[in-house]
């Protein structure tokens, strides 16, 4: 089965970032040529027609997202675009960021007129820094070529976009998050409500979509959107990115029709297992995702149904490939060093429990841990997950519940043996002051 | 107003719409525990100790954060919620020092009551303990101890919503957080002291008061701040009649949950230059032998007097100095401002938060009473050859020439002169109360004992029965009682 390019419709020789290759390619032929005969309504049903769902972890669709901004407001509404790529294990969107970046500022100039967004922010994360200049020096040969700060074609609508370089923190990926680092506050999440379509950026009315998503949208408009509904199943439409990483022959990101077999896109598109080892687990969507055995995985399509039918989620399509011979005690050990070192510290049970989680896995891990700690482990998680201001408490305990859950055999081994049964000495991960 | 009725733990209660559930939970006897919230500051729903479960909600909701709606459905005591407050309070307990006998906030620690109350489970935590600053020193009044600090933002929001200072901020992240200042800063503020009062653990301590005394030994009165107009209302604290530390006490009306430094710094330590007891000419004598003079002094001088009142009077003593004036026939009164700002002590003179340019705490009171009193600026003393006068601050160069009478607990210019001087009383030693810039009277109780078995009032009373005058009344709430009119 070929897989429908959508994202990414180039060839791979270094300039497909430029606005000359973009527009060889019928770039910006969708702001030019559709946007005069079409209404921002009729964008905006395209989207909700075409049913793509938000590509960064949470999957909401994103036309009915748009559709939650308060019809009568005086406040301006602006847009933003999340690519705050922080997720271990995803660079997909660094993809687009460095090689595409046009089509994500079509999709953009599309989606603000879609929902009459004045302005657009791009949050990119301090760590891109290449992904920063390529997308900067995009925005710039856009604004020279009149697709932003003027008038588009047939229209009295002007947009205007601005590039923002974050600091580094995965809390940021968060939509609220986001958005008190561009105001300027420190990386930390809001309460909700109020939700940011009511209340987001500047306390106006706010759109927040991922770097996927957005640049999907002008291939949906051009095509249509029951084109892009085709695509795909009935409720995961479109394509998605897929970026895999681990212990696989050929990692890197890959764009594939929602609904594609797991087991097909391993063994024939990336090239099996490393080394032809065994698989061993599966984490489908980024390390906040519960980790899957590979009997799970046997017949799982890549798309947001089966993926959570096998007890996981697809999530931002990171799929980190574990094969046998790796410490699963070890694996959740750097896991958890993530979550302490990334836990914004701003309500108790993160700020307190991921750190708790961490010390009592790596102790586990060096050999001396107690046979109640596993135990302990998921009596902590509880009290982390849905207890805290945004999801990295509950991010923070997927991996650790399933881990328990899928290897609690490993545990166990490593508790009776008083070290790592896979002979790994213990690593003692640094802890950066 | 609008009036919403929702049901929490089966009963019905009704609370003007946008109360939040923790506040209308309180107000109907319902005590949710909390760290970072507190009622005069912008909820942060950080602490996650006020989790309570709503009907209809997947998760859990902080209390602090949601608005009471109609019909809601709220729970605040099922094993769930109860257990979530068991875990909330082991997060928070895994790295703080459990230092308790040697901090300065047990006793009143809301970590330490709030365990109490709603855990008293043991620890399960095996592992080594975040480390961090223990001495830092934000400024020459305050001390933090990131270790104790529970990161609830309370300080934080203060800064930043109260004072508008904005010194602090949290700094670091996840279990490494504190509290900080900027680079080289120090926490300058006039409300710096507050922050102590709203930490909900020994993270912030007054260094006046750390180490001087546990909390439980204190004994609390209620007062009236004396420092200016506003009369804010606070609690002095003391320990074999001296004066440990000073914090406010709530008032919506007044001071909401606040004091300024200066006042704090004020009360702590001993008073100075105070007066003592009773002279004539100079020369010690006995109270009575006092009295006697004075009545005849008012008997047969009182047209020759001028009387000069005091800003620092209680509404009970000028009422009986009323009385005194009246039948005596003295008809020059005057008021004077008994302190003003003075640049060189540091105080500020005058803010949008509680601080009044007026630095006396009744002066209203001397208005209701003595409508018609004129300002000492105005005096003339070719009229008279007499001078009462009442508390410090009178400005001597406009009462050369006159023999004076002084009334005041404060040693100054005026009382080294007075050819009859009697020692007064600080407000911290006395009843009475206070009617404060805004016209609210409040009462405020004995904080210390006095030196003298006579204070102002017991002394205008023995004035007015020397008069043959019955007094309004014998005592401090005698007198209001009849004539005070509490609002």
């Amino acid at each position: 089965m070929a897989n429908k390019k959508i994202l990414l419709n180039y060839e791979r020789n270094g300039t497909s970032h430029t606005l000359k290759s973009y527009l060889s390619r019928d770039g910006y032929k969708t702001l030019t040529d559709k946007i005069p005969e079409q209404k921002p309504e009729q964008v905006l049903d395209e989207v909700k027609k075409s049913g793509i769902r938000g590509r960064g972890g949470a999957g909401f669709p994103a036309g009915i997202k748009w559709s939650f901004l308060p019809k009568e407001s005086d406040k301006p509404v602006y847009l933003i675009c999340n690519g705050d790529e922080g997720e271990p294990g995803t660079f997909k969107d660094r993809v687009i960021l460095e090689e595409n970046p046009h089509m994500l500022i079509e999709g953009m100039i599309l989606s603000c007129y879609a929902i009459n967004a004045k302005h657009a922010y791009i949050y990119i994360r301090g760590e891109y820094g290449f992904a920063l200049r390529r997308v900067q020096e995009a925005v710039d040969e856009a604004y020279q070529a009149g697709y932003l700060g003027k008038k588009l074609k047939g229209t009295d609508y002007v947009c205007d976009i601005t590039v923002h370089k974050g600091a580094g923190a995965y809390v940021v990926g968060d939509e609220t998050g986001l958005m008190n680092s561009i105001e300027g506050k420190k990386g930390q999440t809001r309460n909700k409500p109020p939700f940011p379509a009511i209340e987001g950026l500047y306390q106006c009315p706010t759109i927040i979509n991922n770097v996927e998503t957005l640049a999907s949208v002008p291939w949906i408009i051009t095509n249509g959107g029951d084109a892009y509904h085709a695509i795909g199943t009935e409720k995961s439409t479109g394509t998605k990115l897929i970026s895999i990483s681990g212990h696989v022959c050929k990692p890197g990101v890959y764009e594939v029709d929602l609904g594609y077999p797991f087991m097909d896109f391993l063994n024939k598109d990336c090239g099996g297992v490393l080394g032809s080892r065994k698989l061993k687990a599966v984490i489908p969507g980024g390390s906040s995702t519960p980790v899957l055995k590979p009997e799970d995985c046997k017949n799982m399509t890549i798309d947001y149904e089966s993926i959570a039918a096998a007890g996981s989620s697809l999530g931002s399509g990171a799929i980190i490939i574990i094969a046998e011979g790796t410490c699963m005690v070890k694996t959740l050990a750097v896991l958890t060093h993530f979550y302490h070192h990334e836990s914004c510290g701003q309500c108790t049970p993160c700020r307190e429990g991921t750190g708790w989680l961490n010390k009592i896995i790596k102790r586990i891990e060096a050999g001396e841990g107690k046979m109640e700690d596993i135990d302990l482990l998921t009596s902590i998680t509880k009290h982390i997950a849905f207890h805290t201001i945004c999801p990295l408490g509950d991010a923070a305990c997927g991996p650790v519940d399933s881990f328990v859950k899928q290897f609690r055999d490993e545990f166990v081994e490593h508790i009776e043996k008083g070290g790592c049964p896979f002979g790994g000495e213990f690593v003692r991960f640094q802890e950066r002051v | 107003m609008k009036e919403v009725t929702f049901t929490v733990d089966g009963k019905e209660i009704t609370v003007p719409a946008g109360t939040l559930i923790i506040e209308a939970c309180e107000k109907n006897g319902i005590y949710i525990p909390r760290f970072c919230y507190h009622k005069h500051l912008i909820p942060s729903g950080n602490c996650r100790m006020c989790l309570v479960k709503i009907e209809k909600n997947p998760k859990p909701q902080p209390s602090c954060m949601t608005p009471v709606t109609d019909g809601m459905v709220v729970y605040t005591n099922t094993p769930e919620v109860i257990e979530m407050r068991k875990a909330m309070l082991e997060f928070v307990l895994i790295n703080h020092p459990l230092d308790c006998p040697i901090c300065d906030k047990a006793g009143e620690c809301m970590l330490q009551d709030q365990y109490m109350e709603f855990s008293g489970d043991k620890s399960r935590f095996n592992e080594t303990k975040v480390a961090k600053e223990k001495l830092y020193h934000f400024s020459d009044k305050i001390l933090y101890d990131a270790e104790r600090c529970i990161t609830c933002s309370r300080c934080v929001r203060f800064t930043r919503e109260i004072s508008k200072t904005n010194k602090l901020g949290i700094v670091e992240r996840g279990d490494k957080s504190y509290i900080a200042l900027a680079h080289d800063d120090t926490f300058d503020d006039p409300y710096s002291y507050c922050v102590t009062d709203l930490c909900p653990v020994g993270a912030l301590t007054a260094k006046y008061f750390r180490f001087k005394e546990r909390v439980w030994n204190l004994h609390k009165t209620d007062s009236i701040c004396a420092g200016c107009s506003r009369g804010c209302n606070i609690s002095i604290q003391t320990k074999d009649n001296k004066i440990y530390r000073v914090v406010p006490r709530e008032n919506d009306n007044v001071n909401k949950s606040w004091m300024c430094d200066f006042a704090r710094d004020h009360y702590v330590g001993p008073m100075k230059n105070r007066t003592t007891g009773v002279k004539i000419d100079h020369k010690e004598t006995s109270y009575e032998s006092f009295v006697e003079e004075m009545v005849s002094l008012f008997k047969e001088h009182a047209k020759e007097m001028v009387f000069i009142l005091s800003a620092y009077a209680t509404n009970e003593e000028l009422t009986l100095a009323k009385q005194l004036a009246d039948s005596s026939g003295v008809k020059a009164i005057f008021k004077k401002q008994d302190r003003v700002w003075n640049k060189s002590t540091g105080e500020v003179k005058s803010d949008d938060i509680l601080i009044k340019e007026d630095k006396t705490p009744n002066m209203t009171g001397v208005q209701k009473t003595f409508p018609t009193a004129k300002d000492m600026s105005e005096l003339v003393i070719s009229d008279y050859k007499y001078a009462f006068v009442w508390g410090p601050n009178a400005a001597m160069d406009k009462l050369n020439g006159l023999q004076i009478i002084s009334l005041s607990a404060k040693k100054d210019q005026v009382s080294d002169k007075a050819k009859w001087a009697i020692a007064g009383r600080f407000a911290a030693e006395k009843h009475g109360s206070f009617t404060n810039c805004d016209g609210i009277v409040q009462l405020f109780r004995r904080a210390l004992k006095g030196e003298n078995n006579f204070d102002e009032l017991s002394f205008f009373v023995d004035l007015l029965k020397g008069l043959n005058v019955e007094p309004v009344g014998r005592t401090v709430d005698e007198v209001r009682n009849k004539t005070v009119v509490m609002e």
